[in-house]
């Protein structure tokens, strides 16, 4: 027995498309079978109110916002940063999800303040029933453009955030888009006047953890994409009946990615056009799910895709081979891995810092003039301390230090102490660490998920240099609270349970 | 009903016409909703200053942007016919404000609906002798610390403030001698401060105004940037009298391989030479703060 899937049949450059024939039990047959076995969605959804806007009839791209309504200032800011965008070729359904009675009105003025020029984008719709899936079920049924994004009330976007998509769709059509994004850590503080509106306050300098190009293998234990960082083909939900999971109470944007990747691949922006914000002191889907809940959804996410073929794109299985070779991590390992380099010229960017350190690691050197492997270096195991002797000579405006190779870890509490050839002693610390690739967790320390972490530290002016010396902690494990710090921070984006089960899993297997 | 007036004015250099009106369209918007909300402002001036090479807009265009947005706000084009830098540009267009109060912002900025009263409404406050709100601006907000209960801050961005009109006089409005693009407003609210009052920032008003991150959200100063700053640097620690760290400076600056820092130091010492420098100020430093940090205590590292 098999099942038959026609292809339209034609020649082209002599190759033949025709009809095939695969056996039932084949991978290709089952993928196929799966992806059509979707169903148009029999939900009813209502119908735009307050707010009809009927602008762009034909968008390039359609932006899902869902809203519980009681945050006027985070959406004041979103839809300020909509307001701003360079391209206008958007229309935004916004659904406000089981909005409170006391809140409804304020919402409804808040939007009915933004100007006219947004206003005639936009479609508000009033839902009171379902999951968190819902309201996303509702925007993509209704979304008019080619594309769909996903935007949270409480995200922080660039004027070229719609653009961006854009231009990369005009090479990269059907696929999924995938710009990076900067992590910052922000906290409510209490208004000082009589209104009852809280403020709002930055708390830390821009993580990098999600500026990097999308990475299958690195996706299928963790979420490494924010939503808002991605656009996704409105084929999926219109012709290919794709629908978010209704039975998941978090991470059904992940389990949705992982699917849609299968099917469409994705196409990556390498460059920044959104802010995730991670909130310090206030609600998340941590405080509000359960380790059951969380542990449920994720085996549920696991066993779904696990129950067909999985596609990898074009580059996936690179991927998958270079994170293949795990290791043992030792405190001694961790500590013989350490490396700091030396920048000449003016600091470098994260690929530059993450080349320099694997050919160092490798023994062949940086391979550039400008970076210095400091000679002389020494590495204290107990105390956590690197020392390092320069010629006393060369100028240097950056110092890039990476603890190990390995991957999950805590580094913290940092002094960097550098001295000049005049003999002045200058004192670095937290504060001064411009850029790392790992999550700020609190005042003090950093928790890096993925291999090659480092810690740059811009000097605040050229300095010669005869040494520097870094004193720090590290942690060879990320411990429960962290995890959950990094990756509960927002709802329903990052699956923390579903790590730590896959750490507890490594550690088993280990053992 | 408060029934004041209010002038806000910008500096364009090379200014693309769809970012320009993408801001003239929010300030319409803040204005209606000023009004609906009971209106703190009943006259409204929008002033662009223009210092870029050739004028940035035709009479024709003049004439149809003051009739689209007369409703709203009035609108005066000034072509500098120099290159006056945002100082002087901004001394120039106050020199004919009759309003009460003065906003000085960068020409691209975008206003969230709320801003106006939001900025205005700590000028009310009893506790304080207020001289100035400056608004936080999203997506990237300015790192310098500020008090979470009282929202006084050390010194305001010239990226989007407003300030009443007498206090910008009385402190003689930007220092167009000294400062060309960078650091005029730290100079600025130093001084009003001198004159006793707060600077207040406004969590509550966002602006957006527009910053294109790279792929890991850095910045990478221009050449004239970079020498605008070290001159400001330099001109900075002379007038308030950061004498030590100004001669470290200007030592470390000629040493320097960026040939910005040594004509800065240059710049500067001929100023010396040639008695072109002001009087100095804040001797005691109950005002200034200037470290390796910057010039105030910052949440973070940009």
């Amino acid at each position: 027995m098999s099942t038959t899937y026609s292809l339209e049949t034609r020649v082209e450059n002599g190759v033949v498309y025709g009809t095939f024939a695969l056996p039932q039990n084949s991978s290709a047959a089952r993928y196929l079978e799966n992806i059509s076995q979707n169903r148009a969605s029999e939900c009813s959804f209502p119908e735009p109110c307050e707010i009809i806007g009927t602008e762009p009839e034909h968008p390039f791209i359609t932006v899902v916002m869902r809203t519980q309504g009681k945050r006027y200032e985070e959406l004041t800011d979103v839809l300020l940063c909509l307001q701003a965008q360079v391209c206008d070729d958007f229309e935004i359904v916004l659904v406000g999800h089981k909005v409170p009675a006391e809140y409804y009105d304020g919402l409804i003025k808040v939007l009915k303040q933004f100007p006219e020029g947004l206003l005639k984008r936009m479609r508000f719709y009033k839902l009171d029933t379902g999951g968190r899936a819902m309201p996303l079920e509702l925007g993509a049924s209704v979304a008019r453009g080619s594309y769909v994004v996903f935007l949270d009330d409480d995200d922080i976007v660039t004027d070229s955030w719609i653009s961006s998509f854009k231009e990369l769709s005009e090479t990269q059509s059907g696929k999924i888009l995938a710009s990076y994004c900067v992590t910052q850590l922000w906290k409510v503080t209490k208004p000082s006047s009589k209104t009852m509106h809280h403020e709002l306050m930055s708390a830390s300098a821009y993580g990098h953890q999600y500026c990097h190009d999308f990475d299958p293998a690195l996706q299928v234990g963790l979420n490494n994409c924010p939503f808002m960082s991605l656009a996704f083909p409105r084929y999926l939900f219109s012709d290919l009946h794709m629908h978010f999971d209704a039975e998941l109470t978090t991470t059904e944007d992940w389990d949705f990615l992982m699917r849609a990747y299968s099917i469409c691949g994705v196409a990556n922006i390498q460059s920044s056009t959104a802010v995730y914000r991670l909130w310090d002191n206030t609600e998340n889907s941590h405080v509000l799910h359960d380790e059951s809940e969380w542990n449920r959804n994720y085996s549920r996410i696991v066993d779904r895709l696990d129950s067909s073929p999985f596609l990898l794109d074009a580059g996936g299985v690179q991927s998958i081979r270079s994170k293949s070779t795990g290791q043992v991590v030792t405190k001694e390992a961790i500590a013989r891995s350490a490396v700091m380099l030396a920048y000449e010229g003016e600091a470098p960017v994260e690929r530059d810092i993450r080349k320099s350190l694997a050919t160092v690691r490798e023994g062949s050197g940086t391979g550039n003039d400008a970076v210095h492997y400091a000679k002389g270096m020494s590495l204290d195991e107990k105390d956590w301390a690197v020392a390092l002797e320069f010629d006393g000579q060369t100028p240097v405006n950056a110092l890039a230090f990476s603890p190990t190779d390995a991957a999950f870890c805590v580094m913290g509490e940092f002094k960097l102490q550098l001295t000049s050839a005049d003999g002045v002693v200058t004192e670095l610390d937290y504060a001064d660490a411009d850029v790392h690739n790992g999550s700020q967790v609190d005042c003090n320390h950093i928790v890096f998920l993925k291999r090659q972490p480092y810690v740059l530290f811009k000097l605040p002016k050229t300095m010669v240099l005869t040494g520097a010396k870094l004193t720090y902690e590290l942690f060879a494990e990320v411990s429960e609270q962290y995890i959950d710090q990094v990756t509960l921070s927002k709802t329903g984006l990052m699956v923390g349970r579903a790590h730590r089960w896959a750490v507890r899993k490594l550690h088993a297997r280990e053992e | 009903m408060h029934n004041e007036s209010l002038q806000i004015q910008t500096v364009l250099y090379k200014m693309d016409h769809e970012s320009l009106m993408r801001a003239l369209d929010s300030l319409a918007n803040t204005v209606r909703v000023d009004r609906e909300c009971g209106a703190y402002f009943n006259r409204v001036t929008m002033v662009h200053g223009d210092a870029s090479p050739s004028p940035s807009f035709t009479k024709d265009e003049v004439a149809a942007i003051t009739a689209k947005y007369a409703p709203w706000f009035e609108y005066k084009y000034i072509y500098f016919n120099e290159n006056t830098g945002t100082s002087r540009g901004h001394n120039r267009m106050f020199e004919e404000c009759t309003s009460d109060y003065l906003i000085v912002q960068n020409p691209d900025i975008q206003y969230a609906p709320m801003f106006l009263q939001r900025m205005r409404e700590p000028f009310d406050r009893t506790d304080v002798k207020v001289g100035l709100t400056e608004a936080r601006q999203v997506p990237m907000e300015h790192p310098k610390e500020y008090d979470e209960n009282t929202k006084i801050t050390p010194w305001a961005t010239g990226a989007c403030f407003m300030t009443p009109s007498h206090v910008y006089k009385e402190v003689g409005g930007f220092d167009a001698d000294l400062f060309f693009m960078y650091c005029d407003d730290v100079d600025l609210s130093w001084r009003i401060r001198l004159a006793g009052y707060e600077l207040i920032y406004q969590p509550l008003a966002p602006v957006f105004h527009p910053k294109q991150l790279g792929s890991h959200g850095e910045w990478r100063p221009t050449s004239a940037e970079i020498f605008f700053s070290a001159e400001a640097e330099l001109f900075m620690c002379y007038k308030f009298s950061f004498d030590k760290r100004l001669e470290r400076l200007i030592s470390d600056f000629k040493k320097r391989e960026e040939p910005e820092f040594a004509k800065a130091a240059e710049t500067f010492l001929e100023r010396t030479r040639t008695g072109k420098l002001p009087p100095q100020l804040d001797p005691n430093h109950e005002v200034a703060e200037i470290s390796d940090k910057g010039y105030a205590h910052c949440r973070y590292g940009l």
